[in-house]
């Protein structure tokens, strides 16, 4: 099973319809299948903040035969990708009572420095993945690179 | 005090704000990128409601799903909220559900309000 959702159009009731599909209906699955659905939200909404145009960008939802895997590809600034190398590079180092203390220490600061919310959404994403991130960026010319990143779900 | 009452969509929470009936809540998904439209009139609300509060403030939370945009939003309205007296947070969680619960648990470690956490 593999969903792209719409990145034009942002989330709809349709996109939770969608993510309904990729788990069967029982309660064990039912927290798989919510935080598939948030890691998902994240990572779509990165990618509309982040973009450096969306005709390029994707995502993907896939139900493979070993996980859950989310695919998130989008094209970043040149200068931008040391920044981000390092962010994902730490929190892949981080284990879960870290990544919690990170999360929290960052919604504290965020919410009284108004910071924006990328930080606090990789740290989201790691949380609830338990799993590293698997990253990648592809020169394409002197100012851009592709960037692509997967995060990926045990089943049940 | 006039209630604030913002009708939920897929991606925004329903919110009712009613001193006169004692109904304080907000329920549903809040996942929108930009959450200012709802939780701006809530805490300007509060803000009002502050300063000649009820006797008490049972304040329901009854989130399906939250993006962590909203998260920042949420953290500043329960600290808003614990700035009125005899306020307290009433958290509802799926009873599966542990994500959404410990999301409670890691507020109210972030703010100085009772929490009482009840599953649905």
């Amino acid at each position: 099973v593999i969903y792209r959702p719409d990145l034009s159009v942002g989330i709809t009731e349709s996109f939770f319809q969608h993510m309904e599909k990729l788990a069967p209906r029982n309660n064990a699955a039912m927290l798989i299948k919510k935080r598939i659905t948030e890691i998902s939200i994240e990572l779509f909404q990165n990618i509309q903040r982040h973009s450096i145009d969306m005709q390029s960008s994707y995502l993907t939802i896939e139900k493979t035969e070993a996980c859950y895997s989310i695919k998130a590809m989008n094209r970043v600034h040149a200068k931008d990708i040391h920044s981000l190398a390092n962010r994902l590079q730490t929190i892949n180092t981080l284990n879960h009572s870290d990544l919690k203390r990170a999360y929290k220490q960052t919604l504290r600061q965020a919410a009284l420095s108004e910071k924006g919310g990328a930080g606090l959404g990789l740290y989201r994403i790691a949380l609830r993945s338990a799993n590293q991130f698997v990253y990648a960026f592809q020169k394409i010319d002197t100012y851009i690179f592709s960037f692509s990143l997967e995060i990926k779900l045990a089943h049940v | 005090m006039k209630p604030l009452i913002i009708a939920g969509t897929e991606t925004l929470p329903h919110v009712i704000l009613d001193s006169a009936k004692g109904v304080f809540e907000i329920t549903g998904r809040s996942v929108a990128d930009d959450a200012s439209g709802v939780y701006g009139p809530v805490l300007q609300w509060l803000n009002g409601y502050s300063k000649n509060p009820n006797s008490t403030t049972l304040f329901v939370f009854k989130l399906e799903y939250f993006n962590t945009a909203s998260s920042k939003a949420l953290l500043d309205t329960l600290s808003a909220l614990s700035f009125i007296k005899n306020s307290k947070v009433l958290w509802y969680h799926h009873e599966d559900d542990e994500d959404i619960k410990e999301a409670g648990e890691e507020f109210f470690e972030l703010v100085n309000i009772p929490f009482e956490f009840k599953t649905y």
